[in-house]
C-alpha cells in the first residue's frame, strides 16, 4: 500500500468513525430522551385528569369523544397537542446530538502524509473511540425504535380518526381501540420493514469495523514496540 | 446527568403516571338525548332514570325543550294526548313546557359513599350497572329511557322508594319534550 492510498483509507476511516460517533452522541442522550418521553406522558395524563375534573364540575363533555354506537374514548385535543410537542422536542434533541461538532479532525495531520498517520495513531484515545463505536450500535437501535414508534403513533392517529369520524360516525359501528392499535401495529411492521433491514446492516457494518479496528490497533502497538 | 439521578426521576415519573392514569380511569360519561312522546295509555309517559353505583360521585344535567308536535297533534288514534310536556320530578315538583320559549334545565348531584359495596346493581326495571372489575362488564353509571311507562309505577317505585345499593334520580315526562341528559361520574 503506498502512502496516498493509506491516506485515502485513513480519510475513509475518519468519515466512517465520524458518522458512527454521531449515533453514539444520540445514545448518550438516552436518559434525557427517556425523561422527556415520561414527562410528555405525565403531562398528557395530568391534562386529561384536569379536563375530566372540568367536565365533572361543569357537567360538560369536553373529554368525551364518541367512537361508536355505544362506546366512547376518553381523551382530549390537549393530550394530542402535548404528544405532538413531546415528539418535536425529542426530534430536536436527537438532531442536535447528531449534528454536534465531532472531535475527530484528521485533515490537518493527513496533509503531512505517512508521518501524519503515525501522529494520529499516537494522538487519539482509541479506547474511547472503541467505546463510542459500541455506543453507536445502541444508538442505531434507539433511533430505529423511536422511528418505529413514530410510525405507530402516526398510523394509530390516522386510523383512530378514520374509525371514529368516518366508520364510527357514519355507520355507527363499534370501534374498539384494541382493533385500531392492532391494525396500527401491523401497518407499522410493514412500513418499518426497511428500517429494520437498515438497522441490521448498520449493526453488522459497525461490528466489522470494530473488529478491524481492534486488530489494526493491536498490530500497530506491536510494531510500535 | 448522574446515573442515579435520572433513574430515580424516571421511577418517580412512572409511579406518578400510574397513579394519575388509574385516577382518570375512574371517570365515566353517559349522554342521551331524544324526544319524549305520548302513545298508548294517556296516563303513561316517558321515564328517565339516572343511576349510579355508590363508588362514584355523580353530577348530571337534564335539559328539556318544547317540541311543536304537542300543539299540532293533540289526538292520536282517537286518544287525547297530554300536551304540552309536563315534567314531574322525584320529589313531586312539576314543570310545564308549554310554548316555544319555555325550557327546563335541571342539574344535580348524587353523592357516592366510600367503601360501600359496589359490584353491580339495578333499579327496577332492567337497567344494569357494574363497577369496574366486576364480572358484569359495564359502567357504574347509566341513563335509562323507559317509554310508555305508567305514572302509577313511577309514583310507587320511584317517588316513595330508595334502593340501598344504587343512587338514582327519576324524571317523569308527560306529553312531548326534547330532552338531553349528560352525566359525569368521578371516583370518590
Amino acid at each position: 500500500m503506498n502512502s496516498d492510498s493509506a491516506i485515502d483509507k485513513m480519510r475513509e476511516l475518519m468519515l466512517t468513525i465520524d458518522s458512527l460517533t454521531r449515533f453514539s452522541n444520540i445514545r448518550r442522550k438516552f436518559p434525557l430522551l427517556l425523561l422527556i418521553t415520561l414527562g410528555t406522558i405525565l403531562i398528557s395524563v395530568i391534562s386529561l385528569a384536569i379536563v375530566y375534573f372540568y367536565d365533572f364540575y361543569s357537567v360538560t363533555m369536553v373529554g368525551y369523544i364518541q367512537t361508536g354506537a355505544s362506546s366512547y374514548f376518553g381523551g382530549s385535543i390537549f393530550s394530542l397537542v402535548i404528544w405532538a410537542a413531546g415528539m418535536i422536542v425529542i426530534y430536536l434533541v436527537m438532531v442536535r446530538a447528531y449534528r454536534a461538532p465531532q472531535e475527530i479532525k484528521w485533515d490537518e495531520d493527513l496533509k503531512e502524509g505517512p508521518l501524519g498517520i503515525i501522529k494520529i495513531m499516537q494522538k487519539y484515545d482509541w479506547e474511547k473511540i472503541l467505546v463510542d463505536l459500541r455506543y453507536a450500535k445502541q444508538g442505531f437501535i434507539l433511533v430505529s425504535i423511536l422511528q418505529l414508534l413514530l410510525y405507530f403513533f402516526l398510523t394509530f392517529f390516522f386510523l383512530f380518526l378514520l374509525f371514529t369520524y368516518l366508520v364510527g360516525g357514519l355507520l355507527q359501528v363499534f370501534a374498539s381501540m384494541y382493533y385500531v392499535a392492532f391494525s396500527a401495529a401491523i401497518i407499522t411492521l410493514i412500513l418499518g420493514d426497511k428500517t429494520l433491514v437498515k438497522l441490521y446492516n448498520r449493526i453488522w457494518s459497525a461490528n466489522v469495523l470494530i473488529d478491524e479496528f481492534r486488530r489494526f490497533r493491536i498490530e500497530f502497538s506491536q510494531r510500535e514496540l | 446527568m448522574k446515573s442515579r439521578t435520572w433513574k430515580i426521576a424516571s421511577v418517580a415519573m412512572v409511579l406518578l403516571i400510574i397513579v394519575t392514569f388509574v385516577f382518570t380511569q375512574g371517570f365515566h360519561y353517559a349522554l342521551t338525548d331524544g324526544t319524549a312522546s305520548q302513545y298508548g295509555n294517556p296516563d303513561n309517559g316517558t321515564l328517565i332514570v339516572i343511576e349510579a353505583l355508590p363508588n362514584v360521585n355523580v353530577k348530571y344535567s337534564a335539559s328539556f325543550t318544547y317540541v311543536g308536535i304537542a300543539h299540532t297533534i293533540a289526538y292520536e288514534n282517537g286518544t287525547f294526548i297530554r300536551a304540552p310536556g309536563e315534567i314531574v320530578l322525584q320529589h313531586g315538583s312539576e314543570y310545564l313546557i308549554n310554548d316555544a320559549h319555555s325550557y327546563l334545565n335541571l342539574t344535580g348531584y348524587i353523592q357516592g359513599r366510600l367503601f360501600a359495596p359496589a359490584f353491580y346493581g339495578s333499579v327496577w326495571p332492567r337497567v344494569n350497572l357494574s363497577a369496574p372489575g366486576s364480572y358484569v362488564r359495564g359502567d357504574p353509571i347509566a341513563v335509562a329511557i323507559l317509554n310508555n311507562f305508567p305514572y302509577s309505577d313511577f309514583n310507587s317505585q320511584y317517588l316513595n322508594q330508595r334502593l340501598a345499593n344504587v343512587g338514582y334520580v327519576a324524571i317523569f315526562v308527560y306529553g312531548y319534550a326534547y330532552f338531553e341528559v349528560k352525566v359525569v361520574a368521578m371516583p370518590i
